[in-house]
């Protein structure tokens, strides 16, 4: 572990930083005991939102904090990734769904992966 | 133990973590028994695969792996679109 060239962060940083990373890495692990567990799709739909919110606020929250305690200025830029991320999970994962739906309906009709419609309109 | 042994031994306990986190999403890929369930498992992989790169950058204290992090988040979401749109209709740009 490279030791960073700026003075390192008071002890109460290091500290709720260490906290935050764990508490990330926590959920996003237990997201992922879900995802290889679970059985039906729709179960396994929920894992990535676990990790997009939960672990991804905890770890960019504690980003934020070591960089502001490291440089002593705020460092705002964890919140571009945050936003970004929150604002595409939902569509990703509603796309998803619909793609399980339309899959199943496909396949209860009994037709076969070639035979699709060649335009939705 | 100081605080900064404890943020470093803490940094590198959520990297085992995360890249564990990445291995089950790796073994959800190949188990999943349809395509969806595969394109699930890999939106799940970037996202750790990104969290893991902030960490990386919180462990040797420096800024540059965020906009590395930022680009994964970007192509992970376009890929996934792309991906969930081919199951949906045979094809990504119509």
């Amino acid at each position: 572990m490279s030791a960073p060239a700026l003075a390192p962060p008071p002890d109460w940083a290091a500290l709720a930083t260490a906290a935050l990373l764990l508490i990330g890495a926590a959920a996003t692990l237990v997201a992922a005991v879900g995802l290889a567990r679970w059985n039906s799709f729709f179960e396994r739909a929920h894992a990535p939102g676990v990790v997009a919110t939960g672990g991804l606020f905890a770890v960019a929250l504690a980003s934020a904090l070591y960089f502001t305690a490291l440089e002593g200025r705020p460092s705002t830029h964890e919140a571009l990734l945050l936003l970004f991320v929150w604002a595409t999970t939902p569509v990703s994962l509603s796309l998803l769904a619909r793609v399980d739906v339309h899959r199943e309906r496909r396949a209860a009709r009994g037709a076969r992966d070639e035979e699709k419609p060649l335009s939705g309109a | 133990m100081s605080a900064q042994q404890i943020l470093a031994w803490s940094t590198l306990a959520a990297q085992a973590m995360l890249a564990l986190a990445m291995a089950l999403a790796v073994f959800r890929m190949i188990r999943g028994p349809r395509a969806q369930d595969r394109v699930l498992a890999f939106d799940k992989l970037y996202l750790v695969a990104m969290l893991l790169i902030l960490t990386e950058g919180i462990a040797r204290g420096t800024k540059l792996y965020f906009e590395a992090a930022l680009i994964v988040a970007l192509l992970g979401f376009v890929s996934t679109v792309a991906m969930a749109r081919f199951l949906l209709r045979g094809e990504v740009i119509e």
